[in-house]
């Protein structure tokens, strides 16, 4: 289990790549967590996640082309894996079970009344 | 493509290229890039660039830096085992390293002293109030012979200042005509520096009072004030107050003065002479009697003050038509902070002028090089001796650098031990070493000075390590086991016979040096004077002329007596006035040349006579003055028309001539070459000052007559005898404390290459043991062996005197002074420092061959 455990910001970076599906790359990641997650992320901090998802086998990367805003350098696209999904899937799930754990009247105060 | 002030800051661009790893940089730099042209049409120009440039501070993360090469080898586990292997390797030659550590600790702490030295004296004069108003007043004195500053003044320019300068709140004096007082103290005769001053001197330099108050000096003119040092020796705490020194009574003590400022004196009275005093004090052309400070009101400029100097120098110059004589005399403010590193002279006490600090700066550089020097070339010399070692590691595989960390872990840690050690030997030794040179030392060291010499050490640990780490990881292996190879002149073999000749060379280099040093300054201190002072009394008359010849008188029929002369004031302290001096066979008048005159009456020729060579008939000069002169006066009279004794001279009216010579008479600064100078033998009755001749056997009895005499004749006037031969010894006081510093840095540094030599001998014989062991097994004896180790040791004496004596000779040459006793450089210096050198440079290797030849031959063959 240890190394495969998937961090909260990890596990918001695997779902906006997945959400950005062939379009995911360093800059559009990062913009994409900034508007959907209001989190504001520099690229080296991005670059570690995405570097130990690498490490984990949770996603994949490849070079896509150049652009001339890029000063001529190319891309480098990311995909997640299956493996990803899998972690995904789990992570889901194992929240899920622990919010159906808590009595309603908790998690919402006016319930019933 | 875009212009410059829309693309990302270069610098910054750059800074990411270099520390991210290859592989990266494309995605990340592109991401940027294509980053900021968003950010631009978002924000603007500015904030983009701002966005840009913290983004790449945010790049400094380890998922993205490069790795350095240094990560690889440095692990711990490694780092571990190199600090195991050093202590190993530390243990396994203790002596030597320990020579090693010493000789480097040595060399730090006489650095330490240098520097504290210096420190110390910036330190002076800064407890005193309003410091930044406070100015010393010197002159500078423009005459035929150049441009000289003095720290002392005429005594007559106080009442001009106190006229001229509305803006001086307080003009303090110092004044030094009864430098010493003669008391007896625990039962011998000791002369004391005193000096005189006015009452603005505590309200310009308020030191602290240990008993007593400042004000009590100038209730009674017999009160006095002492220092601590003068207490501690000469009283006790309780008594002090009320007790006599001499003719005085102690009514205070004060702080001393020479911890905490330039000024240095045993006590303090409060006589001074004002303008209207004795003649010859007051005379302008004397100029060494009087210190002057003033301390300016607040809110006036120190420039503003300066100009008005300027423009009295000028009416003084006027005044007294020093334009005829080609003389000229500039009045200039220094402040207070500059006057203890003051290039001024007559600076009392044991100060260390600029000039002199940066000569103690520049062999503090000198000592730190040689110990440098010699810690790498011993550790180069340790890392030889484990070639083989180093070259098994390289068999099995260590990487280029590993050997390099080995030695560097090493080095330094013997460094910094060294460094430590030399803080040590500084705490230990501050006490002793500022009692013998006079000089100020603060018993603490400032934190910045601490941190230099830290960091000197590591400079030199990792000198030390790197030198010769770079140098194995770069030979090949087979050079490290062969003793020589054909062609490689690099050999192991080569390098320690190199090594070996250079540590000799410096050191004899060293040694030379010293010994020259050392012998010039032994001719200065030794120099023949033609007056040795020893039963001579000076004596200042008050001003009366009818007085004066009465007293004198009364006092040559004292049986006691031998002789009297007069002169117009005591030869040797200080220095005078240099008079223009005209010479008869040329008619111009403008033409002088510059002399120190000392006026004196006949009775001069008794009292002074054996030193007198006679160049004519005494007889013919009856009742007309004449000139006594000095070999400077002799050459620089002399001119194509006439010799100096072929013609008369003339200090302003009448001429006279030249009738003896006194060759070696020095009345200026007996260190530098003497400047001409004459006796003027003068009728002119009475001269201000008697030097009298007691008989020795009878030299106290007659010293309380005269006292007698003189409290008969001069009942107000104390009677304060002056000694000449204290007066001679003291004019060498500050030379002699220079001298004294100079033989223990020198020793020092003698001492640290010699410490080199010893481990140089050490390596010697421990690298030939197995050599030495083979020669005992096959017969040969003790002597035998010893001969032979000696015999290489010879060759690299005689490289090193072909070095060192001629690199010696050139350095020597250079020093800039002008020394009275200049000392005539032969090759018997040369001969005598190479035996000298050469005896103790046997001795060390014939001891650690000795030691080594009379081990058990079967100890020094089995394996390591």
């Amino acid at each position: 289990m240890k190394g495969t455990h998937l961090g909260e910001f990890q596990e918001v970076v695997l779902l906006v790549i997945l959400s950005l599906d062939s379009n995911a790359y360093g800059v559009t990641i990062k913009q994409e967590i900034m508007n959907k997650v209001n989190r504001d992320i520099s690229r080296g901090a991005l670059h570690t996640a995405l570097s130990r998802l690498e490490e984990k086998g949770f996603i994949t990367s490849e070079q896509g082309e150049a652009h001339e805003d890029r000063g001529g350098r190319r891309k480098r696209y990311y995909t997640v894996t299956n493996t990803g999904l899998t972690a995904l899937h789990e992570a889901r799930s194992l929240r899920d079970e622990l919010w159906s754990q808590i009595p309603k009247i908790k998690l919402y105060p006016g319930y019933g009344k | 493509m875009g212009s410059n002030k829309n693309s990302p800051n270069n610098f910054f661009s750059k800074v990411l290229e270099f520390i991210c790893k290859e592989e990266l940089y494309e995605e990340l730099q592109g991401d940027l890039d294509e980053e900021f042209k968003i950010n631009v049409e978002k924000f603007g120009i500015q904030h983009a660039k701002r966005i840009y440039r913290k983004e790449v501070f945010k790049m400094m993360r380890p998922s993205v830096l490069k790795r350095l090469s240094i990560n690889h080898t440095m692990r711990t586990p490694l780092l571990f085992h190199f600090f195991k292997i050093s202590f190993r390797n530390l243990k396994r030659n203790f002596s030597y390293a320990l020579l090693n550590v010493i000789g480097f600790a040595a060399a730090l702490a006489v650095c330490l002293f240098c520097i504290n030295a210096i420190y110390s004296n910036q330190q002076l004069d800064k407890k005193f109030s309003d410091g930044d108003r406070i100015y010393r007043v010197n002159l500078e004195s423009k005459t035929l012979e150049g441009t000289s500053l003095s720290a002392t003044s005429q005594i007559a320019l106080y009442q001009k200042i106190q006229e001229a300068l509305p803006e001086a709140e307080n003009i303090a004096l110092i004044q030094n005509q009864v430098m010493y007082t003669a008391a007896y103290l625990k039962g011998a005769r000791r002369n004391l520096l005193g000096q005189g001053i006015n009452r603005d001197f505590f309200k310009i330099f308020d030191y602290e009072m240990v008993l007593g108050s400042a004000e009590s000096l100038f209730d009674n003119p017999k009160h006095i004030i002492i220092t601590k040092k003068v207490m501690d020796k000469y009283y006790q705490e309780e008594t002090v107050i009320g007790s006599s020194l001499g003719n005085y009574i102690i009514s205070g003590v004060i702080e001393d003065p020479a911890k905490v400022s330039h000024l240095d004196f045993e006590f303090l009275h409060s006589k001074y002479e004002d303008h209207t005093g004795s003649p010859f004090y007051t005379s302008w052309k004397v100029h060494t009697m009087q210190i002057l400070y003033i301390k300016v009101l607040p809110n006036i400029e120190a420039t503003y003050v300066q100009e008005k100097l300027s423009q009295l120098s000028k009416e003084i110059n006027e005044e007294l038509n020093n334009e005829d004589e080609g003389i000229e005399y500039n009045y200039l403010l220094e402040p207070l902070d500059k006057v203890a590193q003051s290039n001024a002279s007559l600076n009392k006490g044991a100060l260390l002028s600029s000039d002199a600090q940066n000569m103690l700066i520049a062999l503090m550089i000198v000592i730190l090089i040689i110990a440098n020097f010699n810690y790498t070339n011993l550790a180069m010399a340790s890392a030889i001796s484990r070639a083989k070692e180093v070259g098994i590691r390289k068999v099995l595989g260590t990487g280029k650098y590993s050997l390099v960390y080995q030695l560097l872990i090493e080095t330094t840690i013997l460094s910094l031990l060294g460094f430590g050690l030399a803080l040590l030997i500084f705490k230990l030794l501050v006490p002793s070493v500022a009692s013998f040179t006079d000089f100020n030392f603060q018993e603490h060291l400032a934190f910045d000075q601490v941190l230099l010499f830290f960091s000197f050490s590591l400079l030199t640990g990792i000198i030390s390590g790197v030198v010769p780490g770079l140098f194995f990881s770069r030979i090949s292996i087979m050079s490290l086991f062969r003793k020589s190879t054909g062609r490689n002149k690099l050999s192991i073999d080569f390098l320690k016979k190199g090594l070996m000749t250079t540590q000799v060379t410096v050191s004899l280099l060293v040694f030379t040096l010293g010994i020259l040093v050392l012998s010039q300054s032994s001719l200065i201190l030794n120099q023949t004077t033609p007056f040795s002072g020893e039963q001579l009394v000076a004596l200042d008359l008050p001003p009366s002329d009818s007085l004066s010849i009465v007293f004198r008188t009364e006092v040559e029929r004292l049986t006691g007596i031998e002789s009297v002369a007069g002169t117009r004031a005591i030869p040797f302290i200080g220095s005078f006035g240099y008079y223009g001096v005209r010479k008869q066979h040329i008619d111009d008048p403008t033409h002088r040349h510059s002399a120190v005159i000392l006026q004196a009456d006949s009775g001069f020729l008794s009292t002074f006579s054996q030193s007198i060579e006679w160049l004519a008939d005494k007889k013919m000069i009856k009742d007309r003055p004449y000139f006594l002169v000095n070999r400077a006066f002799a050459t620089s009279m002399s001119d194509s028309i006439r010799r100096f004794n072929e013609t008369t001279f003339s200090l302003g009216l009448d001429y006279y001539p030249v009738m003896g010579m006194i060759s070696d008479l020095n009345l200026t600064d007996p260190v530098e070459a003497a400047k001409p100078a004459a006796i003027m033998i003068t009728h002119e009755y009475p001269l201000g000052t008697l030097i009298l001749r007691l008989n020795k056997a009878s030299f106290a009895r007659t010293l309380g007559e005269i006292g007698e005499l003189y409290k008969t004749r001069y009942p107000n006037i104390d009677f304060q005898p002056v000694f000449v031969d204290d007066v001679l010894a003291n004019r060498m006081r500050q030379f002699k404390g220079i001298v004294r510093a100079l033989i223990f840095v020198f020793a020092a540094i003698v001492a640290i290459t010699l410490m080199g030599q010893i481990g140089m001998a050490m390596y010697q014989a421990k690298t030939r043991e197995k050599e030495i062991g083979v020669r005992k097994v096959l017969g040969a004896s003790l002597r035998q062996v010893v001969q032979l180790i000696l015999k290489s040791t010879l060759l690299q004496l005689i490289i090193a005197a072909l070095i060192a004596c001629p690199v010696a000779y050139l350095l020597f040459s250079e020093l800039p002074l002008d020394f009275a006793v200049p000392l005539s450089v032969s090759t018997y210096h040369f001969a005598g420092a190479f035996l000298l050198f050469s005896l103790i440079i046997f001795t060390l290797v014939s001891s650690q061959t000795w030691k080594t030849a009379s081990q058990n031959p079967v100890d020094s063959l089995q394996n390591e």
